[in-house]
């Protein structure tokens, strides 16, 4: 409860220290304007274009729509991934043969490239959500389970030992020594994973759905619409910047002061 | 040399002591007896199995062989390296053990603070977490934690070797007040052997594979009397002695070494 309180309090200061990450994107802005007039419209539409096309499209119902499809499939399958990657990771971590026969097969599922999932998807469950989410799942689930694993292997140490010297109950032990231990490990694999699944839901609703911002980005392929592709560049961008800097950076910040950095 | 003690002041006593790690005997025939108020330190090289004695006197290991009788009823450890949790703050860490037996927060937050401003650490530090800490400040948290809780018996793991002169003198000067006035006893691991001088009752010379007593050595001056000359004399003739030559292999020049003695130990008294 503290802590949220305090997340609220510091927000506005939080809010204004991102006045130097505007002004390096309104550089970029000048820069892509540039190029613009270089190279033309077609290839590259002006911010102005892409801006005015986005703005469009907001007011239209079905925009709304395909977000809300995106972002249902991106946390489905991020929330799949998140439970048992979270839970498999850590069971694996507790017993060292686990951990050192997972280790090889999160390797071999992280070697093979999103694009190959999404055929194999395609192959198994057909052009449908199951086929994204799948694909979503098994491209984030590697990093969680890598996070968790690593957090329960370097639970037993010194700081158990001297939790122990103190005849700590185990509730206490859970809460004031496992729990921050492990979420430490957890949760930038979470805020990777998340990352991960939004870049992969695109990709796979690009080449699977009728439905989606990855469909309607095929669609503006399609019709040669290069303003529409760039808005919808942006939507994803904007969505991604949203969650990570609006919700899960100031997350962050109160549960991690502790840490170095 | 399980002799019975009359009083009935708690005591801590290691009777034929040994531990192996698989096939390898770490620690082999540990006899020794801490009473109330006193002060053990073992001395002895590195990896000569100091740390693991440290570990199944304080129950962080389990006895396998040979019998251990600890009457006292609280104890505590101060490690080399503070072990602080790093996502607590000074005054959360310091209250640990306190939490752990189930005191309310408002007290054990009063208690640590007291014992806080005991050790030299100031209002602003309390909130600090231990990233923002030197070294020193860290140690003086561990410092406290272990004393919060009001221990009979305190095991130090050479807790004072990273910190500079100055605040290694101040902390010894605080352990030394809590033996004699709170009959707090110590069992204390150290390479140094002038540190050992400076506070014990009772050094023991433990040298490895596997790890055994080779020397025991009574301090008999009252450890306020025990000056920089004293200290300084003492630890001289110390390092003269043969078996402490061997056993710190002291004798690189020469590489004599003694006959290994295995069995008895000398005692002697200073």
């Amino acid at each position: 409860m503290h802590a949220i309180i305090n997340i609220i309090k510091v927000f506005p200061q939080y809010l204004w220290s991102g006045w130097g990450a505007i002004a390096s994107l309104f550089l970029f802005l000048a820069l892509w304007d540039l190029g613009n007039q270089i190279s033309g419209s077609l290839t590259l539409p002006s911010p102005q274009e892409t801006f005015l096309s986005l703005w469009q499209m907001l007011h239209t119902e079905i925009l709304w729509q395909e977000i809300n499809t995106t972002v249902q499939r991106a946390l489905s399958g991020f929330f799949i991934s998140v439970i048992f990657a979270s839970a498999l990771g850590m069971l694996a971590g507790t017993f060292a043969t686990a951990a050192m026969m997972s280790r090889p097969i999160i390797t071999v599922m992280m070697g093979v490239p999103p694009i190959a999932w999404i055929v194999l998807a395609m192959i198994w469950f057909g052009m449908t959500d199951e086929s994204v989410i799948f694909t979503v799942v098994i491209a984030s689930f590697p990093i969680v389970f890598l996070g968790a694993l690593q957090g329960a292997r370097t639970l037993e140490g010194d700081l158990n030992d001297m939790s122990k010297s103190f005849h700590t109950p185990v509730l206490m032990k859970l809460t004031d020594v496992y729990f921050p231990h492990m979420f430490s490990y957890v949760f930038p694999a979470w805020i990777s994973a998340l990352g991960m699944s939004w870049k992969v839901v695109i990709m796979a609703e690009l080449l699977t759905t009728p439905d989606g911002i990855g469909a309607s980005l095929a669609v503006s392929r399609a019709h040669f619409d290069s303003a529409a592709a760039m808005a919808l560049v942006l939507i994803m961008v904007m969505i991604l910047l949203f969650i990570e800097y609006l919700i899960l950076e100031p997350i962050k910040r109160e549960v991690e002061q502790w840490r170095n950095n | 040399m399980a002799q019975q003690l009359t009083s009935n002041t708690p005591y801590l006593q290691a009777n034929n002591l040994s531990h192996s790690y698989g096939p390898t005997e770490i620690l082999h025939k540990i006899n020794f007896t801490l009473k109330q108020g006193k002060v053990i330190s073992i001395v002895g090289p590195s990896g000569g199995g100091k740390t693991t004695l440290l570990h199944l006197c304080g129950s962080l290991l389990d006895i396998t062989d040979g019998k251990l009788i600890n009457q006292f009823k609280t104890q505590a450890f101060a490690f080399q390296d503070a072990r602080l949790l790093p996502w607590l703050t000074t005054l959360d860490n310091i209250s640990f053990g306190l939490k752990a037996r189930g005191m309310a927060k408002k007290k054990r937050h009063q208690l640590a603070k007291d014992m806080a401003f005991r050790l030299g650490l100031e209002t602003l530090d309390l909130k600090k977490f231990p990233k923002d800490l030197s070294g020193g400040m860290r140690q003086r948290v561990a410092f406290a934690r272990a004393l919060v809780i009001e221990p009979q018996l305190l095991f130090l793991d050479e807790p004072f070797s990273a910190l500079d002169i100055g605040l290694k003198k101040e902390l010894q000067h605080l352990l030394m007040e809590w033996v004699t006035e709170r009959q707090l006893s110590v069992f204390f691991i150290t390479h140094d052997l002038a540190e050992a001088i400076q506070l014990s009752d009772e050094i023991l010379v433990l040298d490895s594979d596997p790890g055994r007593i080779v020397k025991r050595i009574n301090l008999e001056t009252p450890p306020a009397q025990r000056d920089h000359d004293f200290i300084f004399k003492t630890t001289h003739k110390l390092l003269q002695d043969p078996q402490i030559i061997t056993t710190f292999e002291l004798n690189f020049a020469t590489r004599q070494s003694l006959p290994p003695n295995k069995s008895s130990s000398q005692r002697e008294i200073i």
